[in-house]
């Protein structure tokens, strides 16, 4: 009986086990796997390959049933999920039903999940921006209760590491507030975005730079991309769909397939992850409780390191729910902290206005991208009565309208018609916000889910911070639109707009620089077990103005790099 | 030939979707065989006068008609359901009155000013019903292979883009 126990334990045992194949589990694996690790990555979800398991990539629009939008019944059974802009009829596949994942709103949060293998790598918008050293030292400047343990220094080279075999696109800029990256050749402004651009340059004294945005599309594929089996991006702009050429960077066609590859690879789709075993003799995490989601049958693995990157509320509720005689209140949690701090990016609000200039001209193709424009509020130091500040994205288009005047015959020469009306110009707006323990998550005390799991809690809300943020983004970009000469200008302020829908959530389980604090050391391991560790959106102190994901995947990569020196050094 | 190809492309692609993996149930069940178009001939004879056949394709030869009842049948609640079959019943009652003859019957002509003069009427319910066909109608027209290989070159991967192009 002995015998057979260590066989099986034997069987499930492995160096190191990764909680989610999302964007930041993904890397992870790569990472261990490389250094030649064995690595288990669970996925709660079921299994999507890469290309095969992509329905919808290669649909023509008129094959939609309904041409793209979401029956009826669908959206009543998801009334959270149908918020989002990514819940369409070519990708709904690959986001959770409310119905099926239900959990409690103390405070309306709009909780979008994706599970599946490879996450919401293959949903996200692929911005990718580095920080600054101002973004890292925002939270010690400005006394937010939680600082950074780290500085740009310590991620730069992790930031080019994951640049380089990702692919990121993007213009060297030499701004001090954004950092350039490693970056494969940019996307093209149009001209009226470089007209807005030349308009701030002049208005602004270079104070308010506009770029064209970064972004993890293979523009000009390198070895490496073709050595992972991806290709250069075709400017289909489905992406959302899963892309068959890999032109974008997912978990699924990227870090994935080249982590399986190495052979050092186990990944278990299918996998719920119920909580972290916790060893007292060692003092340090075993392995994990895993309930099969088909078959609701329990299961134990186990390994030297833990990695979670099971998607920011996600690993708040694993650790949460991991508890012992040692954490009562779950895995290293002394301070109580945990769960509290939750944060993310303010979108409540967008612009649009026409242009009557530059009618000569048009668009052409489709650009799965628009320009950019850094943070230009509160960067070096405090100038407006709100803290931190805001990033927004900014494009200008011209294709042709579509004029729908008339009945019968009149109607049908309007439709084909190739006509050119304005140039529509759009921003949308990226405010940070201020992490507080009054945002947080909890496991509800007696309800749980299909598989055992304690249903979550979810208090966050926006505050009057977010607001004035808001507001002055308005002001001054409809000063900035004006000074362009831009026409119509208007402010689109979100009126159902709650936090969750940015997809942007972080913390819960952030760094920091004090363990009475904070619950991660400068290196994402907890600090009261340091052989697991958080570096998905969970770990974040401050969430800055940056679409997060790049920082995820370099955080990762720094941390996975350090244990496997900390293995070797035989300390975990 | 061509007019032939739009009919059977537009919402009857459904054959390449036989090959989905199991988890895509939202597609297996609306198998479009199934559907029952009771309005088929009213509806076409509806969306064809909303855009008519000329030397080129209208919305009927697109499939308009197949494509508005199913919106109305799977992607609007039980008030644009009454809206919309109150709405054909008025047609009707239109038709007979001026007429004496089911909509689907008179000439393309009477049907259009049958049609009109919903959105000319004096409740808001016609007016609703006249905009919400016409909008289905254009939508579905705008998005056959058709529409867009012939007017908008449409390609599903361009493989560029330019921001500086003139008209």
């Amino acid at each position: 009986m002995t015998y057979l126990n260590n066989k099986a334990v034997k069987k499930n045992t492995f160096d190191v086990i990764v909680i989610g194949s999302g964007i930041s589990g993904g890397w992870a694996a790569k990472e261990f796997c490389d250094h030649g690790l064995k690595t288990l990555v669970l996925e709660r979800g079921k299994d999507v390959k890469h290309v095969v398991d992509y329905p919808t990539a290669m649909m023509e629009p008129w094959e939609f049933e309904h041409l793209g939008q979401v029956p009826k019944k669908l959206k009543d059974e998801s009334p959270i999920a149908s918020k989002t802009y990514i819940y369409k009829e070519d990708s709904k596949h690959f986001i959770v039903k409310d119905k099926e994942h239900p959990y409690i709103q103390e405070k309306p949060f709009d909780w979008i999940r994706g599970y599946q293998v490879g996450g919401k790598s293959l949903l996200w918008a692929r911005g990718t921006q580095r920080w600054s050293k101002y973004d890292f030292e925002g939270p010690a400047r400005d006394g937010f209760d939680v600082h950074w343990p780290i500085g740009y220094d310590d991620l730069a080279p992790w930031y080019s590491h994951v640049e380089i075999f990702a692919g990121i696109s993007g213009n060297k800029d030499g701004l001090d507030s954004l950092p350039d990256g490693e970056f494969l050749k940019p996307h093209e402004q149009t001209c009226v975005e470089k007209h807005f651009t030349q308009k701030m340059k002049e208005h602004y004294h270079g104070k308010r730079p506009v770029i064209i945005g970064r972004c993890a599309h293979l523009t000009d594929p390198q070895p490496i991309h073709y050595e992972q089996g991806r290709g250069q991006c075709q400017h289909r702009n489905l992406c959302q769909r899963g892309c068959p050429y890999g032109g974008y960077f997912s978990s699924n066609a990227s870090t994935l397939p080249w982590a399986q590859r190495t052979g050092n690879l186990t990944l278990r789709p299918n996998s719920v992850v119920h909580s972290i075993i916790y060893d007292e003799k060692t003092g340090k995490a075993s392995g994990v409780n895993v309930v099969d989601s088909v078959t609701k049958k329990e299961r134990k693995f186990y390994a030297k390191v833990i990695f979670l990157n099971a998607s920011t509320i996600n690993t708040n509720l694993i650790l949460l729910n991991s508890k012992s005689s040692r954490f009562p209140n779950g895995i290293g949690n002394d301070n109580e902290q945990m769960g509290k701090y939750i944060h993310f990016h303010s979108f409540i609000t967008g612009m649009s206005a026409e242009y009557d200039g530059m009618l000569d001209s048009k668009t052409d193709g489709t650009r799965p991208n628009g320009s950019y424009i850094p943070r230009f509020r509160n960067v070096k130091e405090q100038e407006t009565d709100f803290l931190r500040g805001y990033a927004a994205g900014f494009s200008a288009n011209r294709s042709p309208l579509t004029n729908s005047e008339g009945l019968g015959m009149e109607l049908k020469n309007n439709l084909n018609k190739t006509e050119y009306g304005n140039w529509h110009v759009g921003s949308h707006f990226m405010g940070e916000t201020v992490p507080k323990e009054t945002n947080y998550v909890k496991l509800d005390d007696t309800q749980i889910d299909d598989w055992g799991v304690p249903l979550l809690r979810v208090n966050v809300e926006l505050d009057d911070n977010d607001m004035k943020m808001a507001k002055d983004y308005e002001e001054q970009m409809t000063e900035m639109l004006t000074v362009a000469g831009f026409k119509n200008i208007k402010a689109n302020r979100k009126t159902t707009w709650n936090p969750g829908l940015d997809i942007h959530e972080m913390g819960g389980v952030v760094m920091g620089t004090d363990a009475k604090n904070s619950l991660l050391n400068k290196w994402n391991q907890l600090h009261h077990c340091k052989n697991v560790f958080v570096t998905d959106g969970a770990c974040m102190t401050s969430n800055s103005t940056q679409n997060p994901s790049l920082t995820y995947m370099a955080l990762t990569a720094r941390a996975a790099n350090y244990a496997v020196e900390e293995l070797k050094k035989g300390n975990l | 030939m061509e007019r032939r190809k739009a009919i059977q492309t537009l919402g009857l692609g459904f054959s390449t979707l036989l090959a989905l993996p199991s988890w895509v149930n939202s597609w297996s069940k609306a198998s479009f065989a199934e559907s029952n178009f009771e309005n088929e001939v009213t509806l076409a004879a509806l969306v064809e006068c909303i855009i008519p056949e000329s030397e080129t394709p209208g919305a009927k030869a697109v499939g308009a008609h197949l494509y508005l009842e199913r919106m109305v049948n799977g992607c609007y609640g039980t008030d644009v359901k009454k809206m919309f079959l109150a709405g054909l019943e008025k047609l009707e009652k239109r038709s007979s009155q001026k007429y004496n003859k089911a909509f689907s019957e008179l000439d393309l002509e009477k049907r259009t000013a049958v049609l009109a003069s919903m959105k000319n009427a004096s409740e808001v319910s016609d007016k609703r019903f006249f905009s919400f066909v016409k909008n289905l109608t254009v939508r579905a027209y705008t998005h056959s292979e058709y529409y867009l290989t012939t007017y908008r070159n449409y390609v599903m991967a361009p493989g560029y883009f330019h921001g500086c192009v003139p008209v």
